[in-house]
């Protein structure tokens, strides 16, 4: 029998969503309520230094340190995937001793062993030409040179998956028309390399804009080390890092929403409206 | 006789344990085609990727117009040229694949001049003129500005083809070049190879379609298990085999 009037159709929906939506929000409520009432959070203090000066150019230098590692992580993780491909052995090995040693000891000791650098080489030179390590290893330099090196490694796995995301006839119809080994990589391969490597980049750079408070313990000012400074004299822990926590929170919420548009652009079905858009993309960033 | 332009002399290849190429003799003459038919796993599409230093070898040679190909003879011993030299051995040697394997983030165009252009053999200019008349002859005007994805199997293979010959090889492969197409697509794609066989064009086809044997090779091989069994005319090797492999194999699949 034919349904009299317009045909909708509805979705399932158990009944337990509606008990689990109610569930959720009261339980959401009770915690906010929680948080905002408890005075022991000071709320008024959280307010008064959200938009410090001192806190505001932690939040830059923040951002300054992210940039960096993750731009110079992603040129020196490249070059290490580039490496670790090569039918040479000296340089596959190199660059695999390299995600080695960098993926199997903790960042922090990391960028403590740079900062103190200048223990273990109080000099650093070249050539008879020898300049104190303390003058180069400034707590900035460290930091950045620390983050770097550590991001470059998982780059370096993220770069080579994604060549390995190829297929493998790529390489060979290239090469059956005698492209040279580098052409074939840089022209043919990483191109379509990217619609894997760019998604995940974009998670690699949320993590480093987190991971970057590490290099407060060098005494850098970045989000975290100034906010610390400020409760080192006010004693005010708790509402600075919530303030510390708001920045991280917003900058990684940016950042994220920047993610989807991106992987929006390189998605990876290959049907006609994407692969167009990605292509146009890359256009533009070689016209660049 | 005409020029010989691949020979094949003792050709061995193993993977692992396993040797697929069995002392393989082949020899084609300049200018003419030649289908290599045989049951999957014989080795033929092996052989082909062997012509075209895909393959490391591990007995005999491969020459292209009397150019030993892959290697180096270095006092007596055989020792495998670089990537680069590689590279340069294979502008000679175009090579057509079963599964298309265009540059899918290119266009049409620019999957046909970027091999010309990025090895400097001729201008932009020049190399779209010439992509334009490729386009033309495998009938795909029109389509330089598409992308891979948007054509269907037998217009990317039309592609294909068209950009193995932007690089004007002097011998051109073709390894099952239909075997991924829906039927009815099959037919303008061995259009444009008949087209380039009546151009003289010296083509070595792994192929199925042994209507198209029948048709244009001027030689048709067999393999079987690594071997080549028999090797002649069309008429000779399809029409009145000689051997009982060739006969069960035609029984099989006519």
């Amino acid at each position: 029998m034919a349904v009299s009037g317009p045909d909708v159709r509805k979705p399932h929906r158990s009944r337990w969503e509606y008990v689990g939506w109610l569930a959720a929000v009261a339980v959401t409520a009770l915690l906010l309520r929680s948080v905002i009432t408890n005075p022991n959070f000071h709320w008024e203090i959280v307010g008064q230094y959200l938009t410090a000066e001192i806190i505001l150019r932690g939040v830059w230098m923040t951002l300054v340190l992210t940039a960096v590692s993750v731009v110079f992580g992603v040129l020196l993780g490249a070059v290490l995937a580039v490496m670790m491909r090569s039918p040479s052995a000296v340089l596959s090995k190199l660059a695999l001793g390299y995600v080695w040693f960098f993926r199997g000891t903790p960042l922090l000791v990391q960028l403590i062993f740079w900062f103190n650098l200048a223990a273990l080489y109080p000099t650093i030179g070249l050539l008879g030409y020898e300049v104190s390590a303390t003058h180069i290893i400034t707590p900035f330099f460290a930091a950045a040179i620390g983050l770097t090196t550590n991001e470059a490694a998982y780059m370096a796995e993220i770069i080579r998956g994604g060549f390995e995301s190829v297929n493998r006839n790529q390489a060979e119809a290239a090469s059956s028309l005698g492209l040279r080994p580098l052409q074939v990589t840089f022209r043919i391969l990483l191109p379509q390399a990217m619609k894997v490597i760019v998604p995940v980049i974009g998670n690699q750079t949320i993590a480093m804009l987190k991971n970057s408070s590490l290099v407060s313990v060098l005494g850098v000012s970045e989000l975290l080390h100034s906010a610390e400074i400020i409760y080192g004299t006010n004693y005010q822990t708790i509402p600075l890092l919530i303030v510390a926590s708001i920045w991280y929170l917003g900058m990684s919420t940016i950042l994220s929403v920047l993610q989807h548009m991106v992987e929006g652009i390189y998605g990876r079905d290959s049907g006609r409206v994407s692969s167009t858009k990605w292509k146009q993309l890359l256009q533009r960033a070689g016209d660049a | 006789m005409s020029e010989i332009a691949v020979s094949v002399r003792g050709l061995v290849k193993r993977f692992g344990a396993y040797t697929v190429l069995k002392d393989v003799d082949f020899e084609v003459e300049a200018g003419t085609v030649s289908c290599i038919i045989g049951p999957s796993g014989s080795g033929k599409s092996t052989l082909l990727r062997c012509l075209n230093s895909l393959e490391e070898i591990h007995g005999g040679e491969v020459r292209v117009f009397g150019e030993l190909q892959g290697y180096l003879l270095v006092r007596g011993g055989y020792r495998r040229l670089s990537p680069d030299r590689l590279a340069r051995q294979r502008e000679q040697v175009g090579m057509v694949f079963q599964n298309f394997a265009l540059f899918p983030h290119m266009t049409v165009e620019q999957n046909l001049v970027c091999a010309p252009i990025l090895l400097g053999k001729e201008t932009a200019a020049a190399a779209r003129a010439r992509a334009d008349e490729l386009l033309a002859m495998v009938g795909m005007t029109g389509y330089e500005a598409s992308y891979p994805a948007q054509l269907s199997g037998g217009q990317q293979q039309r592609v294909a083809i068209a950009r193995a010959m932007m690089m004007n090889p002097r011998v051109l492969l073709f390894d099952e070049p239909t075997s991924a197409l829906d039927a009815e697509r099959v037919s303008e794609v061995l259009e444009v190879m008949k087209t380039l066989a009546r151009a003289g064009k010296t083509m070595i086809v792994v192929t199925h379609e042994l209507g198209f044997a029948r048709e244009v090779a001027n030689v048709v091989t067999f393999m079987d298990e690594g071997v080549v069994v028999e090797s002649g005319s069309p008429g000779q090797v399809l029409g009145r085999p000689e051997r009982d492999r060739t006969r069960a194999f035609l029984s099989k699949v006519l």
